[in-house]
């Protein structure tokens, strides 16, 4: 399965990408919204999640969500928002848009993890030596 | 609630350290240091109308960007060096943003080099901390426009 990232900070990008791709999946990344909506077109049956920060040039993080939403027919892609908006009614728009979870920047590894799980990501843990 | 040096210190190095790991600890300002620099600035708009400013010797910018992409200094370009240093300032803005009252927005980061301290400058008169990020200097300057005399 994959995992789409999608932020305008290509260091956030490979810090979500040294988190996420140990557990299993392939990472697709794009630099702003539509970017993300072009390869999730392509792929989007084997598109399990996508990690998607807010404020991004072309194609905002909310926007990008709510057309990912109108446009899904079958199954229910996890939509998690990785950013730094904590304005209660930000948040409420983004959930009411269709945002399964979010995480405030700055995360941990074990944050992030946890919010994944909640939302029933599958993860194959690397196991510990 | 507004910003005081201890609130962004505490932004600054939850930042830092908390998510990235960097070594950063409160020091002396080096105004030497501050020569050849990256200045990454983002504004917020509406409630609390302010900029919030990032720089980084051209060293720190290299130290923060080789720790974000886990490269060799001298493998990284000159976008990813920029890039790691707007990154900070973007969450650094965007937790201050959360900590202040009323609904504000937040700008996309702008990278550039730091001549001047645009859009600051010696005569700067907001709020500031200085300090040291894997042993060289890391400024981080908030300059409240409400509060700007005319």
């Amino acid at each position: 399965m994959y995992a789409l990232i999608i932020d305008d900070s290509r260091a956030m990008r490979k810090i979500l990408r040294q988190i996420v791709e140990p557990l299993g999946f392939q990472i697709l990344e794009a630099g702003h919204g539509q970017e993300g909506l072009e390869l999730l077109n392509e792929r989007r049956s084997e598109v399990e999640l996508c990690l998607v920060d807010w404020n991004m040039p072309v194609m905002n993080g909310l926007e990008f969500v709510k057309t990912v939403r109108k446009q899904e027919q079958e199954g229910h892609i996890k939509l998690m928002m990785v950013t730094t908006e904590t304005e209660p009614a930000q948040m409420a728009r983004a959930l009411m848009a269709g945002v399964d979870e979010f995480v405030m920047k700055p995360f941990t590894r074990d944050i992030l993890l946890e919010k994944l799980r909640l939302i029933g990501v599958s993860m194959q843990l690397p196991v510990a030596n | 609630m507004t910003i005081d040096q201890q609130t962004l210190q505490q932004v600054v190095t939850d930042v830092c350290s908390g998510m990235l790991g960097l070594e950063v600890e409160p020091s002396e300002k080096d105004n030497a240091a501050t020569g050849d620099a990256l200045s990454a600035v983002v504004k917020i708009s509406g409630g609390w109308d302010s900029l919030v400013q990032v720089l980084a010797p051209r060293k720190t910018a290299k130290a923060i960007a080789s720790t974000m992409f886990a490269m060799n200094e001298d493998e990284l370009t000159e976008a990813e060096i920029r890039d790691a240093v707007g990154e900070i300032v973007n969450m650094v803005g965007g937790n201050l943003k959360g900590i202040v009252e009323g609904d504000s927005s937040l700008s996309l980061p702008c990278v550039g080099e730091a001549t001047g301290s645009a859009p600051f400058d010696e005569n700067f008169k907001g709020l500031e901390i200085s300090n040291s990020c894997q042993g060289d200097p890391l400024i981080v300057r908030v300059f409240d426009r409400s509060r700007c005399e005319s």
